[in-house]
């Protein structure tokens, strides 16, 4: 190991983390190199004052009785505040609403032309294409998201709710029933 | 109740486990929200929201840290928006540095209270990953690795920000406090 390597494991070597050939090569280092020796025991000192000064600095803060009546009345409300959605799932929802609602009618659309199906044969023996008696029913839920803004002490905090949207569409065909056999075939419309 | 049983109250929403996690965890978290944004009020409210937000998202906990890490991990992710809002609304961060008294030779330190002071002075001056590093370190008493598992870097990184805010809290705190210096605090407790 050389000085720059010890210098790169200075602190796992302080942490007691490095391995055992490594944290070895670190003490056979220190050995015969007296800059390295002082640099280890000065990081051991700056670490020593700096959490000295750092607990005195806080040292005896505690939550007042008053603050934590507060945090108990603040965890038992029922609204809360939380974290806000990242703008790629919004965006996401946002987009895929469009989309979904497309799909759906075209799916739609395709079981009621029959496009997807084989003729049917009508009971008489006339072979047309058939007007399935489809009624499409389209669920999709998405939801609302209402902000609220309220002040809190000195601190504006925006409360997200989410409440549930269901769009419900039904999809009937110009026609719930087959067409009467004439004799030729019947075009499917919508 | 141990941990785990804490844990799993706290996703009940058992009133009786939230304030024991309040009891054992608000006031260390407190402290530690005090170094972090420089003040005892604005600690107070987010060391609130830290708990707000842990109820809210109590099933998040997969149980591979502590508790207490868990929320530290909250409170250090509310006190980088607090420190970005405060510059957004109020100053820039060099005004805020200005606001940093600058070290002055005749700096009288009449007891190690005034050292830890002046330290925090000067780690208030220090930028928002730094000062985080800081703390991690020499108050939470992290091991690097820890730290970085904490913060979602890499030990590298952690090991770089570490020896940079070192040698930024030598520059800025005052040379006559001798803290840096071989038995530089001894000399500031026998004062």
């Amino acid at each position: 190991m050389n000085c720059n390597r010890f210098h790169d494991l200075v602190f796992e070597y302080l942490d007691g983390s490095l391995s055992g050939p490594d944290r070895a090569a670190a003490e056979a280092h220190m050995a015969g190199c007296a800059a390295c020796r002082q640099a280890a025991s000065e990081q051991r000192r700056i670490a020593s004052t700096l959490a000295d000064g750092l607990r005195q600095r806080v040292e005896g803060l505690s939550l007042s009785p008053e603050a934590q009546r507060r945090i108990r009345a603040a965890l038992a409300r029922p609204s809360r505040t939380v974290p806000r959605e990242s703008p790629f799932k919004v965006w996401l929802e946002q987009a895929l609403w469009p989309v979904a609602v497309a799909a759906s009618l075209l799916v739609a659309a395709s079981l009621m032309t029959g496009l997807p199906f084989r003729p049917a044969t009508h009971p008489g023996g006339m072979e047309g294409t058939a007007l399935l008696p489809v009624m499409v029913s389209v669920r999709i839920s998405s939801c609302d998201e209402t902000y609220v803004f309220r002040w809190e002490g000195n601190r504006v905090l925006d409360t997200i709710t989410c409440a549930p949207r269901l769009v419900q569409e039904t999809i009937w065909p110009s026609r719930s029933q087959p067409p009467a056999p004439q004799g030729h075939s019947q075009p499917s419309t919508l | 109740m141990d941990e785990q049983q804490l844990a799993a109250a706290l996703k009940a929403r058992d009133p009786a486990a939230l304030q024991e996690l309040v009891a054992s965890c608000g006031h260390r978290l407190l402290r530690s929200a005090t170094l972090l944004c420089g003040n005892e009020v604005d600690a107070g409210d987010l060391v609130q929201e830290t708990f707000v937000q842990a109820l809210a998202s109590a099933h998040r906990f997969r149980g591979q840290s502590s508790l207490y890490t868990w929320l530290h991990a909250i409170l250090l992710n509310l006190t980088r928006h607090y420190h970005r809002d405060r510059q957004r609304t109020a100053i820039d961060d060099d005004l805020a540095r200005r606001d940093v008294p600058a070290p002055a030779e005749d700096f009288h330190v009449s007891d190690a209270r005034d050292a830890a002071d002046a330290l925090a002075a000067a780690l208030g001056g220090l930028s928002g990953p730094h000062r985080e590093v800081v703390i991690l370190r020499f108050y939470e008493n992290m091991k690097i690795h820890e730290i970085a598992a904490h913060l979602g870097i890499s030990t590298g990184t952690a090991k770089s920000r570490l020896h940079y805010a070192i040698a930024e809290l030598r520059g800025r705190v005052p040379a006559r406090l001798n803290l840096f210096e071989a038995d530089g605090t001894k000399e500031t407790e026998k004062r």
